[in-house]
């Protein structure tokens, strides 16, 4: 036999016992473990994503197959889990807008469809037309619209405009369910999907009767204060042109009285008794202080409105200067003058010495019965603000008569006593007050004053 | 030749006679020629309506002019004689009660010589005057008359 039959020979049921072993073989290491893979793949694409993957550690293309399989069921679970939680920003997030519109009270913010029917109304709306949800949902938004713009087409208009543009923007009068009226702004915006269909609007609503009403209270405020302006301005133009003529025209007559009675007492004097030359001096006495009440009243008016020039000024060296002067006016008389050096101050240094001046010469004026004038100038802390005073030694005053001493014409001595125009210290306390300051005094009588100021409040 | 005359133009009578006293005062008040308006102090220095038979050649040493005058005011009167080659020379001060900035530019730049506030002040006044007299009477050397009286 030969060698070749004899394996076929005996070859045959060996063949089917090597078929079969490998049908065993196959089975168990391909066909199982597919099975299972194709298990696996049905239950996840049924939605169990939590399936076991068989993966086993083999070298052949099963085992690359297994664990491919593993790699996109990790993959599948990776975008699986970021799908879910953008899901659920999403959600919350819409959930968060929606209660956000729907609590939003000062405006009617409300969804249409495309022909303008109502999808969604919040408080705001409720609160700006008197509208409830349930009985407007579904309605046109007409009905918001007065019947004259209705009739005008206004609604289609507007939305037809918000297409056309990406937005429409609008001022008028709504009516709210009661049928009262208000005045709106109004904003339409179309809306789109992601894929560019119109699916409605969104209308947001404002109640601004109250800013229009604000407005034109505004508006007449303004009017109204441009017509006072221009009726200061003319009042004060009136002013200049009054003072001016006062100056000049009121004054002229009073330098011919004066003029001439001057030139009938230098040139008829031995012709004259003694009561005419008397009248004589009156007149020129009359009409020179008639002159000079003329002059303070104009510096009255002056002094309450040239602006202020505010500098550094040493109060000391003023108060010294003005000493002075009033010493060579007067010199027959016996004034000690005490000024404490080195008050610095913050002022108008013209208005100041105007004051200072005023307020010397009372103190001047009132020592005359002194055989020894005692005047001072000083300063003392009042907590940190600094007080000037202005003290002398003279006849003094009533305190009953306080409020008096700053008003204009008041006088509390007669002309004969010690002359004056009683404007003095109203020009003084004027002064003082544009400075932003103080002034008052203190008095008695038959042992001096003290007039005590300050000079806003800025000052060291 | 007559003697040198004040043209005084000032419709104020007042003002007027204190300016004569006050002139009086330093011997030059009875040089004064008063006149009360623009219209009289041309016919006067131009010899024309009342004033028609004066010496053309008299022109006045200085001419006080007052700037608000009735008919034609006093600014107008410079012009007047700024242009008129015989008096386009005279000596003229401007006395006047305005403060107005545009009135004394106009003043000057219409050839006044001087420009003078009136002090309200009598006092002032007077003394204004005085020093005016003897400024322009006495120590200001006049112009030399002009070719309407060459010979005068």
């Amino acid at each position: 036999m030969r060698v070749a039959e004899l394996v076929i020979a005996g070859g045959i049921p060996v063949a089917f016992l090597i078929l079969g072993l490998l049908a065993v073989i196959i089975t168990r290491s391909i066909a199982l473990p597919l099975a299972r893979l194709a298990t696996s793949a049905e239950e996840i694409a049924s939605g169990t994503l939590d399936v076991p993957i068989p993966v086993e550690h083999r070298g052949d293309e099963i085992g690359v197959l297994q664990r491919s399989f593993l790699h996109m069921w990790e993959r599948v679970q990776e975008r699986t889990a970021a799908l879910k939680a953008g899901n659920d920003a999403l959600r919350l997030s819409e959930e968060r807008f929606r209660l956000m519109i729907e609590s939003v009270k000062d405006y009617a913010i409300i969804l249409l469809d495309p022909r303008g029917l109502i999808t969604s109304w919040n408080v705001g709306a409720e609160r700006t037309k008197g509208y409830r949800a349930d009985e407007i949902m579904g309605k046109s938004f007409t009905v918001f619209y007065t019947p004259e713009d209705i009739a005008a087409g206004k609604p289609a208009d507007e939305l037809a405009q918000a297409l056309a543009h990406g937005r429409f923007e609008t001022e008028g009068w709504r009516t709210r369910k009661d049928g009262s009226r208000f005045w709106a702004n109004v904003i339409i915006t179309p809306l789109y999907t992601a894929d560019g269909v119109h699916f409605g609007f969104v209308k947001v609503t404002r109640d601004i009767s109250e800013r229009r009403q604000a407005e034109a209270a505004q508006a007449r405020l303004t009017v109204d204060l441009q017509q006072r302006t221009t009726a200061l301005e003319e009042a004060l133009n009136e002013m200049e042109t009054f003072s001016y003529s006062v100056a000049h025209d009121l004054r002229s007559p009073l330098r011919s009285i004066d003029g001439f009675s001057k030139y009938l007492l230098e040139h008829t004097l031995a012709r004259l008794d003694a009561q005419e030359q008397d009248y004589l001096h009156r007149m020129r006495q009359a009409a020179q202080r008639m002159a000079r009440l003329i002059d303070e009243l104009l510096n009255l008016a002056r002094v309450g409105r040239v602006p202020l020039h505010l500098e550094a000024v040493d109060l000391s060296t003023l108060a010294s200067e003005i000493a002075a002067e009033l010493q060579r006016q007067y010199p027959d008389r016996q004034v000690i003058c005490e000024i404490a050096p080195g008050l610095q101050v913050r002022a108008d240094r013209e208005l100041l010495r105007m004051a200072l001046m005023n307020l010397l010469e009372n103190a001047w004026k009132f020592t005359r019965t002194r055989t020894q004038g005692r005047i001072a100038v000083g300063m003392r802390r009042d907590g940190d603000r600094a007080v000037f005073f202005v003290r002398d030694n003279g006849v003094g005053f009533d305190m009953a008569y306080r409020n008096k001493l700053f008003q204009p014409f008041q006088r509390l001595h007669t002309e004969e006593e010690f002359p004056g125009t009683g404007i003095g210290l109203a020009l003084v306390a004027r002064i003082i007050q544009r400075h932003g300051g103080r002034i008052w005094a203190d008095a008695v009588v038959g042992e001096g004053a003290t007039f005590y100021f300050t000079l806003g409040e800025e000052q060291a | 030749m007559s003697d040198p005359v004040i043209l005084l133009v000032e419709d104020n009578r007042d003002d007027a006679e204190l300016t004569r006293l006050a002139l009086t005062d330093c011997k030059v008040g009875n040089q004064l020629v008063w006149v009360r308006d623009g219209q009289e102090a041309l016919d006067w220095l131009y010899c024309t309506g009342p004033y028609v038979g004066r010496d053309p050649c008299l022109l006045p040493t200085v001419v006080l002019l007052d700037i608000k005058l009735p008919k034609i005011n006093g600014l107008e009167v410079l012009q007047r004689v700024r242009q008129d080659s015989a008096t386009r020379r005279l000596p003229v001060v401007i006395l006047t009660s305005s403060k107005e900035e545009q009135d004394i530019i106009r003043g000057y730049d219409l050839g006044a010589n001087s420009y003078i506030r009136k002090p309200v002040d009598f006092e002032q006044f007077t003394k204004a005057i005085k020093e005016l007299g003897v400024y322009w009477m006495v120590i200001n050397e006049p112009p030399p008359q002009g070719q309407r009286c060459a010979n005068g």
